[in-house]
């Protein structure tokens, strides 16, 4: 196992001197600044729809803060179940005037 | 490394011409590094510009000048890291499928290749990621930049952020592993031998 351990190390220093060392091409700076300005473009694309986004939310913010004042209790109190349970209800069914509007035409010409 | 304080100084202050200067001095020395980290010569350059990339917009969140080598040996780090794992090199070479190439390296460690340089450093580099690959991504680079970049445990610390035991527990298992690799790939020279002078 020793004698492993020190050929992995020498395997390593091998490695080491048979990796090339890569010399920077002529455009490597001038791609640099390129990926750059792409990502500095991109990021200011992001900043434009959040600055956008930001204020068409305050706009719509202002506009609904603006109907609450002018009308302060634009909802009904009573839930809908509730008002609708009133409408329709027994005494409403009874009454002789929807009676008389919800019967068949037959049987107004008995 | 040892890049001048001052210049790093006007670079995180906006000055292009001393970020310029800044690549300048680092980028041979950061294409060395990334080149033994990923091993795939073509895309060295490609993940080098990435390194100085990530430096630009990360440059202001360094508080001490003082720590700028630490600091772009870790932007290093992560760009190589975040190469490996897109390209999952490791799917592509399995303990199974010992190549040729590979052989002929085991035979090479043994003392034996005499071919021509640049094909023997190729096998050489080909063997050492085939014996890495056993390793997760984060241990390669943690064993590479031990290994063969001969940094310091404390030099670890300093660019992990992670404690010394924790280090060498990592950097042992993964050595294990590796090693165990390494056997393995000799018992299958030894067979391949066997089966060959068999034949022969």
């Amino acid at each position: 196992m020793e004698n492993q351990d020190q050929q992995l190390d020498e395997l390593f220093g091998q490695y080491k001197a048979a990796c090339p060392d890569v010399d920077p091409s002529a455009n490597f700076m001038p791609q640099v600044w390129a990926r750059i300005d792409a990502r500095r473009k991109s990021e200011q694309g992001l900043m434009r729809w959040a600055n956008s986004f930001a204020t068409a939310t305050g706009l719509l913010v202002l506009v609904l803060g603006v109907l609450l004042y002018r009308n302060p209790n634009p909802l009904p109190q009573r839930a809908y179940i509730e008002k609708l349970t009133d409408e329709i209800s027994e005494d409403y069914f009874l009454d002789a005037a929807y009676v008389a509007r919800a019967q068949p035409a037959s049987w107004s010409s008995r | 490394m040892n890049a001048d304080p001052s210049i790093v100084a006007r670079a995180q202050s906006g000055d292009e011409a001393a970020f310029n200067e800044l690549v300048g001095f680092c980028r041979k020395r950061v294409l060395s590094i990334v080149g033994r980290l990923i091993g795939k010569p073509e895309d060295v350059e490609d993940v080098a510009q990435d390194v100085f990339l990530r430096l630009y917009f990360s440059l202001n969140q360094l508080s001490n000048v003082e720590l700028f080598d630490r600091w772009l040996y870790r932007l290093t780090v992560n760009a190589s890291y975040d190469y490996m794992r897109k390209s999952k090199r490791r799917k592509e070479s399995r303990m199974a499928d010992l190549s040729e190439a590979q052989m002929i390296m085991a035979d090479a460690t043994a003392g034996g290749l005499k071919g021509k340089s640049d094909e023997k450093h190729s096998t050489q580099r080909d063997f050492v990621h085939w014996l890495l690959s056993g390793v997760s991504e984060e241990d390669r680079i943690l064993l590479l930049l031990k290994e063969v970049e001969g940094l310091s445990i404390k030099e670890l610390e300093e660019i992990y952020g992670a404690n010394e035991s924790a280090l060498k527990v990592r950097l042992f298992r993964a050595r294990q592993r590796v090693l165990k690799a390494f056997e393995k790939s000799k018992e299958v020279k030894e067979k391949d031998g066997e089966s060959r002078s068999a034949t022969g």
